[in-house]
């Protein structure tokens, strides 16, 4: 686990789903693909149409696809018909939602996830050693394992933003479900949607991410309730994780204090023995050893 | 000196199993601490790192670290099962040899070893003088050993178990997460052991047994009947020692 300093969630850059737009072209998870040179992968039958079923090394965006059943009404020549169970696609284009203080930054040994300025959290595919470390400790089931044994995800793409371009999957989308914009920006579009009756998910999270992810979804406040759940955990934080930090945060420089106490008791040990021999010495007038074999004046084992 | 009775107290097989768990326990906690804090023990990794980096095409500005990190866990991982593989093998030989003598204070009744240990903790903390009962009834090991002891073997179970599960089985993720909690608490435990024992072994008194059990295991009887009196009048019973205290 390692400190890191992350820019304030209010800083830097963001991006604002608008789900409600979301057309399920997949465009998005191609150009992705394509940006950052991912080959395709094998993937296997669903019986949805989210392909692959999740995300994967080769894979850092997917467009979930979420089947609900909703009432709807159809009014037609003054007429009104009322279908309780339609069934309804709900597409969500999902990816690393850059926590705005990645714990699996924190939890990286080697410190291979580095968070760039504007806020976007990125593995430095080099540096990483495979220990698996990061997928622990996010919340959002995002890292994944290559086949050479490194994890990888979305990177915001870091490369395009920091040249002055939207991420790929921003600048590709037909239907413009996405807003790159800065933090400050996005969350202000975010509160105006959420006062016009939309739910959003993303600018009031567990602090265990930093309170907030630079991904803030924004979906019809009827849909959302069905479909926020599945995609989205209840809490963003991951319990073994954050107790490990907790624990540690603790025994460190508790450790450190038994460890200097420890020492301390040690060489007074040591004095209060050697004091005793030589005041044991005046006293007969020769040094008295014998207490073991070739050493060591005290009494117990 | 060179006449005074010697007995043996640690056999051939402690010795040779205590000396490859000082270099495997060392390797193990060294390694780990690397893994769980870099931000504090990148300086034990950095110089293993410099040399490597260049040769898997890292600079040694970035590189050192993540390099010498890849080698602790590593030999972290390869260490592990070896140790896992001794405790194992010296667990069944002390099983077998009927040599595990650590838990004998535990057979006292509850106040006597409570008293025994607040006498023990007086002693070494504060250099108070035993009492007389209490000196005349040590064992082998006293009660505070083997209050340790227990605090180890909780440790072992928890760092090996979960050791064991992380690398051999094919966990899924909630698994693994708790295995790597579980693990990092068996480690706290195992360094409280440690620094307990350390103190213990490196305490004037006890300077005999270090000695002994880094050369041949013997210390001097008269020292050992002032040390563990009950030990040495069981052995006298059983024939194994010639003259019983004096």
């Amino acid at each position: 686990m390692v400190k890191m300093e992350f820019p304030s969630k209010d800083s830097g850059i963001a991006v604002l789903v608008n789900i409600d737009n979301c057309i399920g072209c997949r465009a998005c998870q191609v150009a992705c693909q394509t940006w950052n040179g991912r080959a395709p992968s094998q993937t296997s039958f669903s019986p949805t149409f989210t392909n692959p079923p999740s995300l994967m090394a080769n894979a850092w965006k997917v467009v979930m696809f979420h089947e609900i059943t909703m009432e709807k009404v159809i009014s037609f020549e003054g007429a009104t018909v009322r279908i309780t169970d339609a069934v309804e696609m709900v597409p969500i284009p999902y990816n690393c939602l850059h926590c705005a203080a990645a714990p699996r930054a924190r939890a990286c040994p080697v410190g291979a996830i580095k968070v760039s300025p504007e806020g976007a959290v990125v593995i430095e595919a080099s540096e990483c050693i495979g220990c698996g470390y990061c997928a622990d400790a996010c919340p959002y089931d995002v890292p994944k394992r290559g086949s050479d044994g490194k994890y990888y995800k979305c990177t915001f793409c870091v490369d395009r933003i920091q040249n002055g371009k939207a991420p790929a999957c921003v600048e590709v989308c037909p239907a413009n479900v996405f807003t790159f914009t800065s933090m400050e920006n996005a969350v202000k579009m975010a509160m105006e949607m959420e006062a016009s009756g939309k739910k959003v998910y993303g600018l009031d999270v567990d602090s265990y991410v930093g309170g907030r992810v630079r991904w803030i979804f924004a979906l019809s406040s009827d849909k959302a309730s069905k479909v926020f759940p599945k995609q989205f955990p209840e809490k963003a934080v991951v319990q073994t994780e954050s107790l490990r930090e907790a624990l540690k945060s603790i025994s460190m420089p508790g450790l450190g204090i038994i460890s200097a106490a420890v020492f301390a008791l040690g060489v007074v040990a040591w004095r209060m023995d050697r004091i005793r021999r030589i005041r044991g010495s005046k006293k007969s007038g020769k040094d008295n050893g014998g207490n073991g074999k070739g050493g060591g004046g005290g009494r117990i084992a | 000196m060179g006449e005074e009775k010697e007995i043996e107290i640690l056999s051939m097989g402690a010795r040779i199993a205590h000396t490859l768990q000082l270099i495997f326990f060392t390797l193990l906690v060294l390694t780990g601490l690397v893994l769980l804090s870099i931000e504090l023990f990148a300086w034990i990794v950095y110089p293993i790192g410099v040399p490597l980096a260049p040769m898997v095409g890292l600079s040694q500005e970035t590189g050192a670290v993540t390099v010498g990190v890849e080698v602790a866990r590593a030999i972290h991982r390869f260490t592990g099962p070896l140790w896992g593989a001794l405790l194992i093998v010296y667990g069944i030989y002390l099983v077998i040899t009927r040599k595990i003598l650590v838990f004998e204070p535990l057979k006292k009744p509850i106040k006597q070893q409570i008293r025994e240990a607040i006498a023990l903790l007086n002693y070494y903390a504060l250099g108070k003088p035993l009492p007389k009962d209490v000196e005349e009834d040590l064992e082998r090991h006293n009660v505070l050993v083997s209050y340790l002891a227990i605090v180890l073997i909780i440790a072992v179970i928890l760092v090996g178990g979960s050791g064991a599960a992380m690398i051999y089985l094919n966990l899924t993720p909630d698994q693994h997460r708790i295995m790597l909690l579980l693990h990092d608490i068996g480690f706290y435990l195992s360094i409280l052991f440690t620094l307990a024992h350390i103190f213990a072994f490196t305490h004037p008194a006890n300077i005999p047994i270090l000695k002994a059990m880094f050369t041949d295991g013997r210390v001097a009887l008269k020292w050992a009947e002032k040390h563990m009196p009950r030990y040495i009048r069981s052995r006298a019973l059983r024939g194994e020692i010639e003259t019983p205290g004096e």
